[in-house]
């Protein structure tokens, strides 16, 4: 389980690596719009994905991870917000800081459904869950990354 | 007594929001790319939530795929507002409505089955729909 954590964790970060390193290749061909809705789109569904494995990961520590995260998801926005111009920076951060905030919620959620008054039924399946929302969260953010990657050509 | 009548708020929800949609896309001439992202924003975020709180208090024992449907239909519904204008509104939309679809069973598994809280959000779904029809013509 843990090994699975840690794999799926390392891909997104490469994912986001990738799609940072091809961004900063063709920054001079974009307008300061386009850089927006590239910080909006990538930064909150990648820290988002990234918060909840964050979570899955350290099942006692939700706190720290929190703080983490929240640190992480902020220089994520920071960093795909300052490829253009420094406007853009704004709404990457908020966009990093709500997107990880709202991945720690789910990853909190799915560890302890007594907090959301879940049904007792789930607390034998909390496994199952985590594998199912990593893969999910996985395949979102390939799907975003792809449609972001897409406009390059349009 | 609401109970019962949970699938006939869903598809007067969607009607609504088809409706909405023919008729912005008769007017989609007049719309510029900053009015567009607002509207693409909004329209899929609030039919998120709206659908991710009646699909959790319908089915309350399927939290992980009442989830992800929810981060479908507001994925769908927030690209399909964006298209109507530029690939850039479509993508806006397309992340907004996925992290409000996400967000959306929690809050209605939080709300335990409250008829008040869905009704409130009916009511913010309607007014936010009706403001959205408004500030086409007044811009």
């Amino acid at each position: 389980m843990t090994m699975y954590l840690v794999g799926f964790m390392c891909m997104n970060w490469l994912i986001g690596f990738v799609i940072f390193k091809i961004f900063y290749k063709k920054r001079k061909l974009y307008n300061d719009r386009f850089g927006m809705v590239i910080a909006m789109s990538c930064s909150g569904i990648l820290s988002l994905n990234l918060s909840m494995i964050f979570q899955f990961l350290f099942l006692d520590h939700a706190l720290v991870g929190l703080v983490l995260t929240v640190l992480i998801g902020g220089a994520i926005g920071v960093a795909f917000g300052s490829l253009v111009k420094f406007q853009s920076i704004l709404a990457g951060f908020s966009h990093g800081v709500i997107g990880s905030l709202m991945g720690n919620m789910l990853g909190i959620v799915v560890k302890d459904p007594s907090i959301c008054s879940l049904p007792g039924a789930y607390f034998t399946m909390i496994g199952q869950n985590m594998m199912i929302f990593t893969v999910f969260g996985t395949l979102l953010v390939l799907i975003t990354i792809l449609l972001v990657y897409y406009s390059l050509r349009v | 007594m609401l109970a019962g009548y949970l699938g006939y708020i869903l598809y007067g929800n969607l009607l609504i929001l088809a409706l909405t949609y023919m008729y912005l896309f008769k007017h989609r001439k007049l719309i510029g790319f900053q009015l567009g992202m607002n509207l693409s924003n909004m329209a899929g975020g609030f039919i998120a939530i709206v659908i991710g709180v009646i699909l959790i208090y319908q089915f309350p024992l399927k939290f992980v795929t009442v989830t992800i449907i929810t981060t479908l239909i507001g994925m769908v519904a927030g690209g399909l507002f964006g298209s109507l204008f530029d690939y850039q509104t479509l993508l806006t939309g397309y992340a907004n409505g996925l992290m409000m679809g996400i967000m959306a069973p929690m809050i209605g598994a939080a709300a335990k089955n409250n008829h008040l809280f869905l009704i409130f959000l009916e009511g913010v779904f309607i007014l936010s729909l009706f403001l959205l029809v408004l500030s086409v013509k007044h811009t």
